[in-house]
């Protein structure tokens, strides 16, 4: 198993970065999300169905997984008397050394990049992921509608109604 | 001029720059982009937006992220130490009424497994096994 682990991690986890990047637009959520999602995978790894890509297999898992933060987010912050201070909330990524230059130093580098990212973010979650696999990360309409398990019809009304918010929020750019 | 309305046309803009229409349909499309001078602007804008998001690229993953995922199935897949009864009786803390609950329950329970009696009102019928009557 170790090397077959090591074979996927190797192969995978660049483009499952991306897409969580995507998502969380910032490297330590990001980190976090891909982790688990490997674990996941590795582990259930001889459940794997192979009418799934593995990318959409991981795809799927961080969309879940991210969603499922954002729900406990919501809730821990309606519950004030719960609330954990911001820096016991830090995540493993945030504690590890510095990696050196970071990808959100690459990404504000490259302005429009930037400017396209911080837009994504703004997006509900769900238009974000249609928008984000199907033009930022090029997958087909039929890998991404599975990934996101929603059909194909689905995912093009979300894809349009994302397109549509992005380019008002990215009137700026476009129009330079 | 194209019957096709413009309303109609931007709607399918997206999915003509997709290349999801049909053949039939995305003839149609270039006819009416061909005759409309505003759709075809928007048609330029739409093949903006995606060149824009197409050309953002994804950070790199960070150094050490592989490492730290292959670190982390190692620890999962270790097997689960024993349980040391002794060490989790000897870290325990118990409050004075969980002290006073569990007090009581040992004393319940003493009393059924060695027969002692335990204490009814008057006339409250059967006693414990192995009770006086």
């Amino acid at each position: 198993m170790d090397d077959e682990a090591r074979k996927i991690v190797e192969r995978y986890s660049a483009q499952a970065y991306a897409v969580a990047f995507r998502l969380t637009g910032n490297h330590a959520d990001a980190w976090d999300l891909v982790q688990n999602a490997m674990l996941r995978v590795l582990k259930s790894y001889g459940t794997y169905d192979p009418t799934y890509k593995v990318e959409q297999w991981l795809a799927r898992i961080i969309r879940n997984l991210y969603i499922d933060r954002l729900r406990a987010e919501a809730r821990r912050r309606e519950d004030s008397l719960d609330r954990v201070p911001a820096e016991e909330r830090r995540s493993p990524a945030e504690v590890l050394p510095d990696p050196g230059p970071g990808p959100e130093d690459a990404a504000s580098a490259a302005s429009d990049g930037a400017a396209v990212h911080r837009a994504l973010g703004e997006l509900p979650v769900e238009l974000r992921a249609a928008v984000a696999l199907v033009d930022l990360e090029g997958y087909s309409y039929e890998d991404a509608a599975k990934a996101l398990e929603i059909p194909a019809s689905t995912l093009g009304v979300r894809v349009f109604r994302g397109r549509k918010l992005l380019k008002e929020k990215l009137a700026p750019v476009l129009g330079r | 001029m194209s019957y096709f309305r413009c309303w109609s046309a931007r709607n399918l803009l997206d999915l003509h720059g997709d290349g999801r229409l049909s053949a039939a349909a995305s003839e149609r499309i270039d006819a009416h982009l061909e005759a409309c001078a505003a759709c075809r602007e928007a048609a330029g804008e739409f093949d903006a937006l995606k060149g824009l998001l197409r050309s953002a690229k994804a950070p790199p993953a960070p150094r050490g992220l592989e490492a730290a995922i292959l670190k982390a199935l190692r620890e999962h897949a270790a097997p689960a130490p024993a349980w040391d009864w002794r060490a989790a009786l000897r870290g325990a803390r118990l409050g004075p009424a969980q002290a006073a609950a569990l007090a009581g329950l040992l004393l319940l329970a003493g009393s059924h497994f060695f027969g002692v009696p335990s204490q009814r009102a008057p006339g409250a019928g059967m006693s414990a096994p192995g009770g006086r009557r």
